[in-house]
């Protein structure tokens, strides 16, 4: 993809990459894991600074005004460097404030890194089920959140960090979900048409930007992987000189340059207007079902140090378990993609 | 918006756009009726009044430079034609002398030879094949043996010649042939000619396929007598020559259309046969079209960069590993779907035409062997592409 890149594009890949690379990824990962935190705050401050907050919304707006390969270019980079901070969510969360005909006065603080509002969507952008109270899962970043983005009633609404009801579960990557089960009253941010249209273009940001996160750390691992077999050797060879680990990593190759090839054209139909939903669940399922198959052959080609926490291998693979899982796995995103073809074809 | 994968990540412009309208009306107006939809594959004599509708028409070789009766066009307008040509149902023209042996002569042939052969091949009156893979010379293609002796001024050539399609309807050869033995690397001890089919000394046996009919040949070489004005580039040049051949060719053989086409008869075979009630089917089938979708993507992608500085090594063989194996695996859902009948050597008539899934299933076998295997391109990706290292002797 990167050869069709315009030279505005490339530069911000090559910064991106910079920053990215320069906040340690996996290390640091582990280190926030062990700490018990949700964000890398280093790593926070240093988007911020960027500007890539707003990237998604309209100069007009105090954003960047920026479009969706845009987007493509920086998550990638931070999939690639395990980045621990709620860029997506807060990207996603702009653009969709910044898309409302009237923008939450939030918007100012969220582009600032000062409010972070966690998404609590399901892969169609609804969220609630209600009894008396209302109650739903926040996939991740529940832990840091200051508000928490919900679906009530067929309206968006901000539902402010509640002082009880609010449970945490930690992820195998150190992200914590959380349940919540609040009666407090939800702001509300959108209403009708405009909420069930921008929430369901919220549902599938979300699900696109982890997918690209996704091939970021597949990327990563692969690397890490041709690196290990280029040098350890075992019967007197390279471990990468055998044909059977050669071909496996062949199929790696050749799966993930699909995924970057369907990535990125998304987003350019994103940015067209011409993407549709199907496209957007159909990547993230073959994201995901990638993901695990490389995950699993390059754990497999580390031998025995793959299976230890010290490993880089190890902490990316658990944060591909975590990107997974949330806005959408495979077979959620599968059964959409059959829905959603036979009701468009 | 509708679901119509095949539009999906269009790369056509505006003027793309009118050629694609253009092609559509012509085809549909032109297109002889009894060429369409036929299950077996159409041999060259009975191709050849499409060739020449096509030829006459001006659209027979869109990538040939305007000089050689070409269109100078760009990959996107190849594909377009290709793509209107089988949505209509009809075959495409033999590639071996509009894609492989023509680009090559336009490149590296005398201008004697340029004007002797062009013509021919553009116009579609003669039938060429390829001999390069022999009995004990497949994968390993720098082993091949047939010899070739100078004497004065031709060559002599002995030995055998194998796989190939078309080789018993072939007025023409363009071989590989061994015109050096003691040369090493062995490569270099390998010529192009070109060689008359209609030469005294020329036995050829039709070879029956897995699919039942005799799509390619054998040769045997007794004392062929090949003028030496016949050789393409120099001696012992042929495997730079062979290697000549533009990438191109992969975007046609390894079409996504293909599998396109099979899941949207699964899709409908199965409705009918029963098989749409399996889970299981459904979930296989919806895996196979999100690949599908990848690979469309990817292929759009790889055709946008052809041909330009930033066209990466890697396209020609992920072509051939992605579009081979999903091609195969949606015949293979075909064959789920036949339910039943789905070792029947007779055709299903669907309301969108017949199908002949084991036909369909047997046909596609052919992209994971010929024109390299997909064995062979796993090790391109890996050595080329990848950088992982050859065993230590």
């Amino acid at each position: 993809m990167d050869e069709l890149l315009t030279d505005e594009q490339r530069q911000l890949r090559e910064s991106a990459a910079k920053l990215c690379a320069d906040l340690r990824g996996a290390r640091r990962a582990r280190a926030l894991r062990d700490a018990g935190q949700d964000i890398d705050t280093d790593a926070w401050r240093a988007i911020v600074e960027a500007g890539w907050l707003g990237m998604m919304v309209p100069e007009m707006r105090g954003g960047l005004g920026l479009g969706a390969v845009e987007f493509y270019i920086v998550l990638e980079q931070a999939g690639r460097h395990a980045v621990m901070t709620p860029l997506l969510e807060t990207v996603a969360t702009a653009w969709l404030f910044g898309a409302l005909l009237d923008p939450p006065q939030a918007l100012a603080a969220v582009l600032d890194g000062e409010r972070i509002i966690a998404p609590a969507l399901d892969a169609d952008g609804w969220t609630f089920r209600r009894g008396g109270s209302l109650l739903t899962r926040v996939p991740v970043f529940a832990s840091a959140a200051h508000d928490f983005l919900v679906e009530a009633d067929h309206a968006l609404c901000l539902l402010a960090r509640p002082s009880h009801g609010l449970t945490l579960t930690a992820n195998v990557d150190g992200s914590h979900a959380g349940r919540i089960t609040s009666s407090d009253a939800a702001v509300v941010i959108a209403r009708g048409d405009e909420a069930t249209t921008l929430g369901g273009r919220l549902g599938d940001l979300l699900a696109l930007g982890s997918a690209i996160e996704l091939l970021g750390l597949c990327e990563s691992a692969l690397a890490l992987a041709l690196e290990h077999v280029k040098t350890r050797k075992q019967f007197g060879q390279p471990l990468g000189s055998f044909q059977a680990l050669q071909h496996r990593l062949a199929d790696n190759f050749v799966d993930l340059e699909l995924n970057r090839s369907l990535l990125h054209r998304i987003c350019l139909a994103w940015d067209q207007k011409t993407v549709q939903p199907a496209m957007i669940a159909g990547a993230k399922a073959r994201s995901v079902r990638v993901a695990a198959e490389i995950m699993r052959n390059t754990l497999q080609l580390h031998g025995a140090i793959g299976y230890t926490d010290e490993h880089d291998i190890g902490i990316l693979w658990k944060h591909a378990l975590a990107l997974s899982a949330r806005y959408g796995n495979e077979l959620t995103q599968a059964a959409r993609f059959a829905r959603l073809t036979a009701e468009e074809g | 918006m509708p679901w119509d994968i095949a539009s999906l990540f269009s790369d056509d412009m505006e003027d793309d756009r009118r050629f694609r309208a253009e092609v559509r009306e012509w085809v549909a107006a032109n297109v002889p009726r009894g060429l369409c939809h036929r299950r077996e594959r159409i041999q060259p004599p009975e191709l050849k009044p499409w060739h020449r509708k096509l030829f006459e028409r001006g659209w027979i070789a869109p990538h040939w430079p305007k000089e050689y009766g070409g269109m100078g066009a760009s990959l996107t307008q190849q594909i377009i034609l290709f793509e209107e040509i089988v949505r209509a149902g009809a075959p495409t023209p033999y590639p071996h002398g509009l894609n492989f042996i023509g680009p090559i002569i336009i490149a590296a042939g005398t201008e004697e030879q340029k004007k002797r052969f062009l013509p021919g091949i553009i116009s579609g009156e003669a039938t060429w094949c390829q001999g390069y893979s022999e009995a004990g010379a497949g994968s390993d293609l720098a082993s091949l043996q047939m010899r070739a002796a100078l004497d004065g001024d031709h060559f002599v050539v002995n030995g055998h010649k194998m796989w190939t399609t078309n080789g018993h309807y072939a007025d023409w050869m363009f071989a590989l042939v061994r015109t050096d033995p003691e040369a090493k690397p062995r490569h270099a001890g390998i010529t192009m000619l070109l060689i008359d089919m209609h030469s005294p000394g020329i036995t050829v046996r039709p070879i029956q396929t897995l699919k039942g009919d005799a799509e390619f040949a054998e040769e045997f070489f007794d004392d062929v007598r090949v003028p030496k004005a016949n050789m393409l580039g120099g001696l012992n040049q042929g495997w730079r020559i062979a290697g000549m051949v533009l990438g191109g060719e992969r975007f046609t053989t390894g079409h996504p259309r293909y599998a396109l086409i099979y899941l949207q008869q699964a899709r409908e075979l199965a409705k009918r046969s029963g098989a749409w009630d399996d889970a299981g089917f459904r979930e296989r089938l919806t895996a196979l079209e999100i690949d599908l979708l990848a690979f469309l993507a990817y292929y759009r992608h790889a055709a946008k960069l052809h041909g330009t500085k930033a066209a990466p090594l890697s396209i020609a063989p992920v072509i051939k590993v992605a579009g081979g194996t999903l091609a195969q695996r949606s015949t293979d859902l075909l064959v789920q779907a036949a339910g039943e009948v789905g070792a029947s050597a007779e055709d299903i008539v669907l309301a969108s035409g017949a199908v002949n899934v084991a036909a369909e299933l047997f046909e596609m076998r052919r992209l994971s062997v010929g024109s390299g295997t997909t064995e062979i391109n796993r090790n391109i990706i890996s050595k080329r592409v990848l950088g992982l290292p050859d065993a230590e002797r």
